[in-house]
């Protein structure tokens, strides 16, 4: 590695333009899965906040990623363990110089800190001002102030080994097991979300504890080759501790082929610290020239590590999918029963109003056209006439159908009808609501929103909607009423057709009546009598037509209400409910797709990068 | 202990341990309060911690356990090895290393009166006076690789009375053992050592960072323990000068000695039972507030409240349904009308009865041809026309009819705060029991036949001025027929005598007048037996409405006393557990020193802000 040039190290392909939209459609969602996860709480049972995070960033800087140089063209070493592990003197000890701060306070180092040797015309400002969630920060302070952040130190005098900063960056990092680390630890995993190889750092103390191996099981998992080194014990027991290292831990770890070398740091008696970096050991150069290794074709690297990291989202996705899976599996089946509630209320309203309804309005229609149709002027007292004789049918008839006619029940009030409907509703989907209350969150927020009445709008919407369809509907039946009407007294020829038509029917009645009575009877009264019922027949004739064509305009009427019906349930209660519980039904609506977009884009990714992994 | 004390400790062990068995059943019972799983939990966590105590207090009251709490590789072997001056906990470098707890108890002490968690542990008894009340119990790690050792921790760490908290250079406020820290603080006495205190101080020239002994002070501090009792030691070295016997090792200087000296005469007789004492009391709380959250309001005037609103709901339902059974009469309506008329005929005779039954026959032509019942089937006939009108309700409109009260009384009552799921059973409960409460069709059509049976009878066998008047209209409809007939016969002879006989139009108006009479005593009849359906059907409709309410009420009402009774015996069992508890922690806190405030956190206090 001596021989490298100063030059500007090559470009990396860390960018691609096919994967960066799919990559940053996928960060978009996840971030606001996070989010959602994070107001929900639902982060902590099978699914942590940590894992959660990893997992964004990863997306982010593997497949979305952000512009810059310093992200591109350069590999970055995160140096992680557990609290006083002594990461930060492992840092310096492969920078090669006393940048990082190392002390013995546990949870210190609150934020990391990115070390790096600028090149000509390099600073600050070529750094992303946010990595993730971390802010840059422009000026120097105490490493422990408590913003999300991280801090950029740039080494400009010695240091045992100059290339090796220029190609890289080293990353010190806070820890992650000491008691405030869970308000820090999401830094360390934007780092380590980032990084390019990790250096694991545990003490003879720490070398086997559960959280610090977890985050190095999910590292590999991730893809990411990973250097461990063991501090703290004395020189003797360096090459048992590697062993026990290598029986205990690496042995129980998947993808344990990444730890490229356990490498002992030993603390001799009457030596300090800060003397570990210096010449007098050789641990600097052997990190160093094991990192190079590791760095040397970038482009090779990071390919290898989208690889992994796809797997790694593939195996992982029904975990960080489930909580979300879940509430929007809740939601839908609470949509699913408010709208069968909602479709029963419109069958209710059909059986107990629609088909009972009586139209007054078109009953005056059909009579409007039956008295349009007699001949006015001279000829009116002939139809007089007829209309007398008519008389002594119609008494029988309407004598008989009283007797013959079932009584119909009584007509119902629409308005009240549909208040007891949707009461009904309401009460229904209340009771299975509380029903439900012992599965889980969702049905408690939902039961808390519907005993609230205040705050729901359906009363409001349902108001509006009727109000304007009863409107329509008055002036639709107008219409119909005026277009029966008009179309008689538009068209003058069509009137008096019909008109001549009625005569007809008249004359044959009479005709066949004689014609009849003749034959049957001879020369008789009862012609008369035939001729009266037929007159009376050839009337019933008439109003049977002309309550066809009114029934046709009735029924379209009957159907728009039923339209109407089912409208006003629909908007006033389906698509209003399905916003509850408050707060969270629409959102869960936005997420419900969200939820079938994220498997789809990370089988994408994975075929993507494993076409790419073939050229 | 001083056996007065002693005495004292006991006999409220026993009336605390009354009460706790009271919640014990109480929890295993079902109960209609709808208490959260979280609360559930919570209580059965402190309820098993508190059993332990008073089994320990009544095996052996004198006796101290103190259990060691600690991340691995932090020293606490190597720490028990020293004070016993014995390798009797294994140490060393692989990690984890303890895998089971060692009890380190006095000979004479009698593990075996010790309830279940110190009988899993693995047992170095020994000799020394100085220690014979105390047993110290070193434990396995919480933060090691090894899952069944937190697990085994976990178990133990309730029987201690005190803890004594061991950190390291490294490791001396972690995660995972500082939340076991919060979560026992409040009710146990504890104690702290940092060990690994020549790493420390090998550290010591650092520019920056707190030192670790001052850094856990600070923590301490945030946690409640304003002077907590902290021993610096390096355990190690006095574990090769003590168990390997090495005594010319050159010693860095710690507080080794104090702790040993804190361990056999600080912890004295006064300051144990004093830890004792606290640390129930502190139990007790824990409970109290639970139970004080659970406990339920006064139940008695919800009952009424939710009674009135369920009334006025349940006559709202017994109207439609009414209105449903009204309408399906109509269908029958000419059944009906000809049935009731001919009641109102019963008891006219002569012309006028004639003539009424002529009239029948033609309104009825239908009917002509289904012969009128008579005798015994005319009794029958009410239930057969109430039976044909139920029939004609579609099934579907009675449930809905049905499930919208239902609903709408769950609803009511949710809205109150009471238990749907409760009440539901409650009624499910009621109407298995009694089916003919149920709303059926063969219980409508009973009540629509009891009320047509009503009025039939109101309308042909009527009390007081009615009667009178009915007899008084059928008379008057038998014999004034007769009567008018009687005076036109006359009034012809007469003109006959006279030789002046009718003509047109004195018959015609004879018979004008007859026609005249027999109309208006049909009116009359009309007016007094009213036989249209239309009003007939509104005096049914109120009966309906009454006679459903009074069948349907009573049932809705019996399951809310049931709820209710349900609710006053729980919150009678739970309010006076909680006086009893009350009045130990009153009692216990009185009597208790201050010898142990120092091993105890400040009550008072939320632990989870970070340090800056």
């Amino acid at each position: 590695m001596n021989n490298m040039s100063t030059a500007a190290p090559a470009t990396s392909v860390r960018k691609d333009s096919s994967n960066q939209i799919l990559g940053t459609q996928l960060l978009a969602d996840l971030v606001e899965v996070q989010s959602y996860y994070r107001e929900r709480r639902l982060t902590g049972q099978d699914l942590s906040d940590a894992e959660l995070h990893f997992i964004v960033g990863l997306v982010r800087y593997l497949f979305a990623s952000p512009d810059g140089p310093i992200l591109e063209r350069r590999a970055h070493v995160m140096v992680i363990g557990g609290a006083g592990a002594g990461k930060s003197t492992t840092a310096n000890i492969v920078v090669g110089a006393s940048i990082a701060e190392a002390n013995a306070q546990a949870g210190y180092t609150r934020h990391p800190t990115a070390i790096y040797r600028p090149i000509e015309g390099e600073s600050h400002a070529d750094w992303p001002d946010h990595l993730g969630p971390l802010k840059r920060l422009d000026r120097v302070e105490a490493g422990n102030l408590d913003e999300d952040r991280y801090d950029i130190s740039s080494v400009v005098g010695e240091t045992l080994d100059p290339n090796f900063l220029i190609h890289h960056v080293v990353w010190d990092c806070p820890d992650l097991t000491a008691k405030d680390a869970s308000y820090y630890e999401a830094r360390v995993i934007e780092i380590a979300s980032l990084a390019d190889v990790c250096l694991y750092v545990a003490s003879d103390e720490r070398y086997n504890d559960e959280l610090p191996t977890n985050f190095l099981q999910a590292l590999l998992e991730a893809g990411k080759p990973t250097i461990v080194t063991l501090t703290k014990m004395s020189p003797y027991d360096a090459e048992e501790l590697a062993n026990l290292f290598r029986e205990q831990v690496l042995s129980r770890l998947k993808n344990a082929d990444l730890v490229k070398d356990v490498y002992p740091i030993p603390m001799p008696l009457q030596v300090k610290a800060q003397e570990l970096w210096t010449k007098a050991f050789p641990h600097g150069n052997r990190l160093r020239e094991m990192i190079d290794q590791i760095t040397g074709d970038l482009a090779r690297l990071r390919k290898s590590a989208r690889q992994h990291a796809t797997q790694y989202l593939s195996t992982r996705r029904g975990r960080l999918l489930d909580p979300l899976a879940k509430d929007v599996g809740e939601w839908r089946l609470w949509v699913e029963q408010v709208r069968r509630a909602s479709n029963t209320a419109v069958q209710r309203y059909e059986r107990e109003y629609l088909s009972r309804s009586v139209f007054d309005d078109f009953q005056d229609a059909r009579d409007a056209i039956l008295a349009a149709l007699p001949i006015p002027g001279r000829y009116a007292y002939a139809w007089e006439l007829l209309e007398y004789l008519r008389v002594p049918y119609r008494m029988i008839k309407s004598a008989a159908s009283k007797y013959v006619d079932r009584k119909t029940t009584g007509s119902v009030d629409e308005a009240f009808l549909l208040d007891r409907i949707r009461e009904q509703l309401v009460d229904s989907l209340i009771v299975t609501v509380s029903g439900r209350r012992s599965r889980g969150g969702f049905w408690g927020e939902l039961h808390r929103s519907l005993s609230n009445p205040k705050q729901l709008r359906m009363d409001a919407v349902y108001d509006d909607v009727r109000t304007k369809q009863l409107r329509d509907l008055r002036t639709h039946q107008r219409d119909a009423y005026e277009r029966i009407d008009v179309r008689l007294n538009r068209s003058p020829s069509l009137l008096w057709g019909l008109r001549v038509g009625r005569l007809a029917i008249d004359a044959v009645a009479i005709g066949l009546g004689v014609w009849l009575g003749y034959q049957l009877f001879g020369t008789s009264l009862w012609i008369i009598a035939l001729v009266l019922l037929s007159l009376g027949l050839a009337d019933d004739l008439v109003r049977i037509l002309c309550g066809e064509y009114v029934r046709r305009e009735r029924e379209e009427l009957i159907t728009k209400q039923r339209e109407n019906a089912r409208e006003l349930f629909r908007v006033a209660y389906l698509d209003e409910m399905s916003n509850l519980p408050i707060g969270l039904g629409n959102r869960l609506h936005r997420m419900s797709e969200i939820l079938d977009r994220i498997p789809k884009s990370i089988s994408a990714l994975a075929e993507r990068s494993t076409a790419e992994e073939r050229e | 202990m001083s056996s007065a004390t002693e005495q004292g400790l006991i006999h409220r062990v026993q009336a605390i341990r009354l009460a706790t068995d009271e919640l014990r059943k109480w929890m295993q019972s079902t109960s209609v309060l709808g208490v959260s799983d979280a609360d559930r939990d919570e209580l059965a966590a402190s309820l098993q911690e508190i059993e332990i105590n008073l089994d320990k207090l009544e095996a052996d009251p004198s006796v101290l356990t103190v259990v060691f709490l600690g991340g691995t590789g932090v020293g606490k072997s190597t720490l028990l090895n020293a004070l016993a001056a014995a390798r009797i906990a294994s140490s060393g470098v692989r990690r984890p290393t303890t895998q089971f707890s060692t009890m380190y108890h006095h000979a004479d002490v009698d593990i075996t009166a010790l309830p279940e968690p110190f009988r899993v542990c693995h047992a170095a008894p020994h000799e020394h006076p100085e220690l014979r009340q105390k047993i110290l119990i070193d434990t396995p790690d919480v933060d090691g690789s090894i899952p069944e050792h937190h697990e085994r921790l976990k178990e133990i760490l309730p029987v201690a009375d005190a803890i004594l908290y061991i950190g390291s250079a490294e490791k001396y406020h972690d995660r995972a053992v500082w939340q076991l820290l919060l979560e026992h603080a409040p009710t146990r006495g504890f104690a702290f050592v940092l060990n690994k205190w020549d790493r420390c101080l090998a550290g010591r020239d650092e520019k920056t960072g707190r030192a670790p002994d001052e850094d856990l002070r600070r923590s301490l501090h945030e946690a409640g323990f304003h002077s907590p009792i902290l021993f610096r030691i390096c355990g190690k070295q006095w574990e090769i000068k003590r168990v390997d016997g090495v005594s010319e090792l050159e010693l860095i200087p710690d507080d080794f000695l104090q702790l040993v000296r804190w361990l056999e005469s600080g912890l004295d007789e006064r300051t144990i039972r004093d830890i004792k004492a606290r640390g129930i009391a502190n139990e007790l709380e824990k409970i109290i507030s639970i139970v004080s959250r659970i406990i339920p309001p006064e139940w008695e005037s919800k009952k009424e409240h939710l009674g009135a609103t369920w009334r006025e709901a349940l006559r709202a339902g017994v109207t439609d349904q009414a209105t449903l059974l009204i309408d399906s009469t109509d269908r029958q309506s000419n059944d009906l009308e000809r049935h009731f008329g001919r009641l109102g005929r019963e008891g006219i005779g002569g012309l006028f009865g004639i003539y009424l039954h002529l009239v029948d026959r033609l309104k009825h032509l239908r009917g002509a041809l289904i012969p009128m019942p008579t005798g015994e089937k005319k009794k029958t006939e009410m239930q057969r026309i109430a039976a044909k009108c139920v029939d004609g309700i579609p099934d579907a409109v009675q449930n809905i009819q049905r499930e919208a009260m239902r609903d709408r009384l769950l609803s009511l009552a949710d809205r109150e705060g009471w238990s749907i799921d409760v009440l539901s059973k409650i009624l499910a409960e009621d109407s298995r029991e009694r089916p003919i409460a149920e709303w059926n069709e063969a219980s409508l059509a009973r009540i629509l036949t009891t009320e047509l049976r009503t009025l039939e009878k109101d309308y042909a066998d009527p009390r007081g001025s009615k009667r009178a008047i009915h007899a008084l209209v059928r008379l008057l409809c038998t014999w004034a027929p007769l009567g008018v007939l009687a005076a036109i016969g006359v009034s012809l002879l007469y003109s006959l005598f006279s030789f002046q006989f009718w003509g047109v139009g004195e018959f015609f108006s004879a018979m004008l007048l007859f026609g005249i009479t027999i109309a208006a005593l049909h009116l009359l009849l009309v007016w007094v037996f009213p036989v249209k359906w239309e009003s007939l059907r509104e005096k049914l409709r109120s009966r309906l409405e009454f006679g459903l309410l009074d069948q349907v009420m009573p049932r809705y009402w019996e399951a809310l006393e049931r709820y209710t009774s349900h609710v006053m015996s729980e919150r009678k069992l739970l309010v006076n557990v909680q006086s009893v508890l009350k009045t130990a922690h009153d009692q216990l806190e009185r009597t208790t020193g201050n010898s142990a405030s120092n091993l105890f956190a400040e009550k008072s206090h939320q632990a989870d802000q970070p340090s800056s």
